[in-house]
């Protein structure tokens, strides 16, 4: 690539290549583009931890930079890049799965816990959309993050779940009712 | 879920707040999901979310993956040779070279020489020859020859050989006798 380019005016799936071929400065505008959605997507999914936020986006660049062949220029980016997030968040989930059995059995074995762990949940700032998320099974969240936070199109969703577009949009128009009972649910209560 | 029922409610959440909304519009809402409270909650985390769509991230981050980048592309030899181009772009200089060499004919490279043929020639009877040229060796050879002889230079100067002089402030009929006295002993 030319010393004047502009990396800027260059789509994603451009930029891709000449990072399959070593441009840093092709890197270096992908970050740009994507890291801070990406640190937001992470912080909604990971239960509001901002570290983790920062570190699972650290981690999609890495891979990004160790195997930057597995990208197949046939693709729309977007879409790979956000499946790539969402199994990390996967692999978080099954994770924290496995840690809370292990605290469930601590505590049927009285064991003391630190005090920090004990309080981590009560420490987190419960705003509406946590909340909200907290609730939501892990497909959904991931959906209805995507769809209104990150502003994927109908299409891209239907490329990054592999279902169709008509699916993608009962699953959303489903995710909007199951919110609105919810809310008249909490309201009966 | 029909189409248009989809859309619609994209369209309304993401644009109007219930009190926006026109009365043929709040209907539908309601017999969708509810009621003003529940489009009203869709409403604001479907705007949060919106507001939230970037976080910014600290700056350490990009420098360690920028140095991790150039780190794995550090030659740039090698990422010369990574670089992917085409199998066609590969083959067809190839073929190309092929054809040119196998199709086009090589041009002969042709030396001159002249060649001498003897051949008989019948000149018409009778023939006059006044003059003929004989070509002979030649009778007198010079040969040169090079001689090498070393001199050898040298920078020192010689300075200029004194005479002996046996008899000192004499003159030459007197040596003489001096001479004649030695040999005869007179």
């Amino acid at each position: 690539m030319g010393l004047f380019t502009n990396y800027k005016k260059q789509s994603d799936e451009q930029l891709m290549i000449l990072i399959q071929n070593g441009d840093h400065r092709a890197f270096s505008a992908i970050y740009d583009r994507y890291a801070k959605r990406l640190k937001s997507f992470f912080y909604r999914m990971l239960w509001s931890d901002e570290q983790m936020a920062e570190d699972s986006v650290q981690e999609v660049f890495t891979k990004l930079i160790e195997k930057p062949e597995l990208y197949n220029d046939q693709y729309a980016f977007v879409p790979w890049l956000f499946r790539i997030a969402s199994n990390m968040c996967k692999n978080a989930y099954r994770k924290q799965q496995f840690e809370q059995a292990f605290l469930a059995q601590l505590d049927t074995q009285q064991v003391q816990l630190p005090k920090a762990e004990q309080m981590l949940d009560e420490q987190l700032l419960m705003d509406s959309l946590h909340k909200t998320l907290a609730v939501m099974d892990e497909d959904k969240r991931e959906l209805f993050l995507l769809r209104y936070q990150q502003e994927l199109s109908i299409k891209e969703l239907a490329q990054l779940f592999e279902i169709s577009e008509g699916t993608v949009k009962s699953r959303l128009f489903y995710i909007k009712q199951q919110l609105a009972k919810s809310v008249k649910e909490d309201q009966i209560v | 879920m029909d189409k248009e029922a989809f859309k619609g409610l994209e369209y309304l959440i993401r644009n109007k707040t219930y009190d926006a909304l026109e009365d043929a519009e709040r209907a539908w809402v309601n017999d969708q999901i509810g009621g003003e409270a529940a489009y009203m909650r869709l409403y604001d985390l479907v705007r949060t979310a919106q507001s939230e769509r970037e976080m910014p991230l600290k700056t350490s981050s990009k420098r360690r993956l920028m140095a991790q980048f150039k780190a794995k592309h550090k030659s740039t030899g090698v990422a010369f040779i990574n670089y992917r181009i085409p199998a066609y772009a590969v083959i067809a200089p190839v073929i190309l070279l092929l054809v040119i060499w196998f199709l086009i004919p090589a041009k002969q490279v042709l030396i001159e020489k002249p060649v001498f043929v003897e051949r008989e020639v019948y000149l018409p009877s009778p023939v006059q020859i006044d003059t003929v040229e004989i070509e002979l060796p030649p009778d007198t050879v010079f040969l040169e020859r090079v001689v090498k002889i070393p001199v050898y230079l040298s920078t020192a100067k010689e300075e200029p050989k004194k005479r002996k002089r046996i008899f000192k402030g004499r003159s030459l009929a007197e040596q003489n006798d001096v001479v004649d006295l030695v040999k005869r002993g007179r």
